[in-house]
């Protein structure tokens, strides 16, 4: 992903140029990629024999998890990044990326409710990927409070940074203690943690819209990143501020 | 030497006299006030509480925690003791884990005075006891170590309480699931060692990675004061 | 070994404070730290002390980076400032005993009068929370005197306006400490910005915010 690169586009400007070429790029090939794959979603695609028109559902449900995990990921390592070489630009992409994953694995949770009613029956049902998906959710929101919980953003930014890796290391531990948790105590489940079969005929469509989705998530964290570094390059040209000038005087 | 220099930061969170015991004590009433509040809410029929008694004493232990979270490092933050403290050259994970180890002795002590009593007041055999003290005090102390990491990111924060509240949760979980399921099998008298490895195994994790980044929190929030 | 500051550059809160300074500081050298409120002298003495990084430039003592949280620093760092870092549920003699402790230094008690510069004494044994700001403070500096105790230490000294709310007399006992200090081979750097001149030989950093203003 073109965001984790860092040591390539250290520098900010050089990294501006580099986005703005890349951005419409990535928004052409996903639009393109949304109708292609919209289509055989919806019409190419045969529905499923047990599950009827609803597993379609899962060609947004699969990317938008897949986006919300990848993304929690990059969120660490800019994290990483920001703390060990306090870059500006891993802390202006761990912004970025924190509303557009938390959307997706919001959009990843109330697309798994709706797919589930018709085939649990209920709108929520604790399992492993479900329960691990909320609990990354709440991550993401634990890393946005903590960015703005404080009175300036500096002092947020580092304390938000240690959740986020502390979160990256956690998060096997919770999907593997969710995990062990479910089978203990649901011995019978319709989806199982390997998910159902997906047959070949469902797999191209998916492919594309996650290549569509990939895109679009690309697009907005290079569109964010970009305004960000302008709001901040606008901020320090209003900060012009007289330099100290300090004298030493001699021994008395 | 690190030994002497943690023992005079232990007894310093130790022997602060009244004011520790007495967080202490609310704690275990906060403790004891779930734990009875909950069977009455529940009804009285002893199967169904037998089987919420693990998860009921485990949530019950968490919830009671969270209030003396909040004030864990604020204290010493505010009155400059920490700064005092690098400039002595003393380590800082070195302060946590002593202000930690203090602040489990003095409540882990209540609450497993307290569970012979919950155990009886909830149906389940007093066999089991030794096992379920075993569990909660290992999973109680992953989770200071846990909650001191939350404590340490959201010291300074406005509504740092709520706050400390969104972060607990998700990092708690692991630990919650595995001590209740710990508790659940010495009550129903199976086997609890695989479940107390894991405890053990998640605590040890944590008590390595968890005060390195507390002592960065608390670093970088003596350097913006 | 002479402590150097090469090119500090300070900046809080996107302000810059300090511009690329230099200067070194010996054994029995004193500088005091004037300038407005607001003008860098907290953040500069907190640079010092390691609680803040610099924005850029370092400081070293003889070759090596001077890291001053390091357990055996070859230099013993004594910060007073604002907070003073006093247990509130210590005695006044508690907490001076701990201090020692911290140091691993043989205790002393802070009753003989060449550590009790101070006259902390009648208040000595009382809980530090029931004391005025004043005590606390008198306190605090005699803290300060159980280093001149420790003669085998080499201490660098960072005093954050210790002469603010101080009577003649503790003003006195303040100038004397510092000489002290200063006679066996310590390195004193205050912050002041009381205009009355201290009676030990120093020089003065004079943080001006204007450009035009010049300093003295």
């Amino acid at each position: 992903m073109a965001n984790l690169k860092f040591d390539a586009l250290a520098n900010p400007s050089q990294f501006a140029r580099l986005a703005r070429k890349i951005a419409p790029i990535c928004l052409f090939g996903s639009m393109i990629l949304f109708g292609w794959g919209l289509y055989l979603a919806l019409f190419g695609s045969p529905a499923d024999y047990q599950q009827g028109e609803s597993v379609r559902i899962m060609y947004v449900h699969v990317p938008a998890a897949w986006l919300a995990l990848s993304g929690y990921l990059g969120l660490g390592l800019s994290a990483l990044f920001f703390i060990v070489w306090k870059h500006q630009l891993a802390d202006i992409a761990a912004q970025a990326i924190m509303p557009v994953g938390a959307g997706f694995a919001l959009i990843c949770l109330i697309t798994g409710s709706l797919w589930g009613k018709p085939i649990w029956g209920t709108y929520w049902v604790w399992d492993a990927r479900l329960t691990s998906m909320l609990v990354l959710f709440l991550f993401f929101i634990g890393y946005g409070a903590l960015r703005f919980g404080f009175d300036t953003p500096e002092k947020g930014a580092k304390m938000a940074s240690i959740l986020a890796l502390i979160g990256c290391i956690n998060l096997p531990i919770v999907k593997f203690s969710v995990d062990w948790w479910h089978t203990l105590h649901q011995p019978a489940s319709i989806l199982r943690s390997g998910g159902m079969a997906i047959d070949s005929s469902m797999l191209w469509p998916l492919f594309v819209m996650f290549a569509a989705f990939q895109l679009f998530f690309i697009w907005i964290i290079l569109h964010r990143m970009l305004w960000m570094l302008a709001l901040r390059r606008l901020e320090r040209r209003n900060q012009t501020a007289p330099a100290a000038t300090a004298r030493m005087s001699a021994e008395q | 030497m690190m030994m002497t220099l943690f023992w005079l930061l232990f007894k310093g969170e130790v022997g602060k006299g009244w004011p520790v015991i007495a967080d202490a004590l609310s704690q275990a009433a906060f403790f004891i006030m779930i734990a009875v509040l909950f069977p009455l809410a529940v009804g009285p029929a002893p199967d169904r509480l037998a089987e919420l008694a693990g998860a009921l004493i485990w949530i019950a232990a968490l919830l009671s925690a969270i209030p003396a979270f909040d004030r864990l490092f604020i204290e010493d933050m505010r009155s400059g003791w920490c700064e005092q403290l690098l400039s002595y050259g003393t380590p800082l994970w070195l302060y946590i884990y002593a202000k930690l180890a203090g602040w489990f002795v003095l409540s882990i002590l209540p609450l497993i005075g307290i569970l012979p009593f919950l155990s009886i007041m909830m149906g389940l055999s007093l066999a089991s006891l030794p096992v379920l003290a075993l569990s909660l005090s290992v999973g109680v102390f992953a989770m200071l170590l846990l909650g001191g990491l939350a404590a340490g990111l959201s010291m300074g924060a406005r509504r740092s309480a709520m706050l400390l509240s969104v972060l607990i949760l998700p990092l708690m979980l692991p630990v919650l699931i595995f001590g209740v399921m710990a508790v659940e099998a010495s009550i129903a008298g199976q086997p609890a060692w695989p479940h107390i490895k894991l405890l053990l195994a998640l605590c040890l994790f944590f008590a390595v990675i968890c005060p390195p980044a507390t002592q960065f929190a608390l670093k970088s929030a003596i350097e913006e004061r | 070994m002479p402590l150097v500051i090469n090119r500090l550059a300070i900046r809080r809160a996107g302000r810059v404070l300090l511009n690329e300074m230099s200067w070194q500081l010996s054994a029995g050298q004193a500088i005091i730290i004037k300038g407005a409120n607001g003008s860098g002298k907290t953040s500069l003495l907190r640079t010092i002390a390691g609680f803040i990084p610099p924005m850029s430039g370092d400081i070293l003592l003889g070759d090596s980076r001077f890291d001053p949280h390091q357990p055996n620093s070859p230099l013993t760092l004594s910060y007073y400032g604002m907070a003073d870092g006093l247990g509130e549920h210590l005695t006044g003699r508690d907490a001076l005993i701990r201090y020692q402790k911290f140091r691993q230094r043989t205790v002393k008690q802070p009753d003989s009068p060449d550590i009790d510069r101070f006259s902390c004494v009648p208040f000595i044994d009382t809980e530090i929370k029931q004391l005025s700001t004043g005590q606390r403070q008198r306190i605090a500096l005699t803290r300060l005197c159980l280093d001149l105790a420790a003669k085998e230490e080499d201490n660098l000294w960072l005093l954050d306006e210790p002469d603010s709310g101080l009577d003649t007399e503790g003003r006195l006992a303040l100038e004397e400490m510092i000489s002290d200090m200063l006679a066996s081979g310590g390195r004193v750097m205050i912050a002041s910005h009381l205009s009355k001149k201290m009676r030990f030989a120093h020089r003065v950093l004079d943080l001006s915010l204007n450009s035009k203003q010049q300093g003295q």
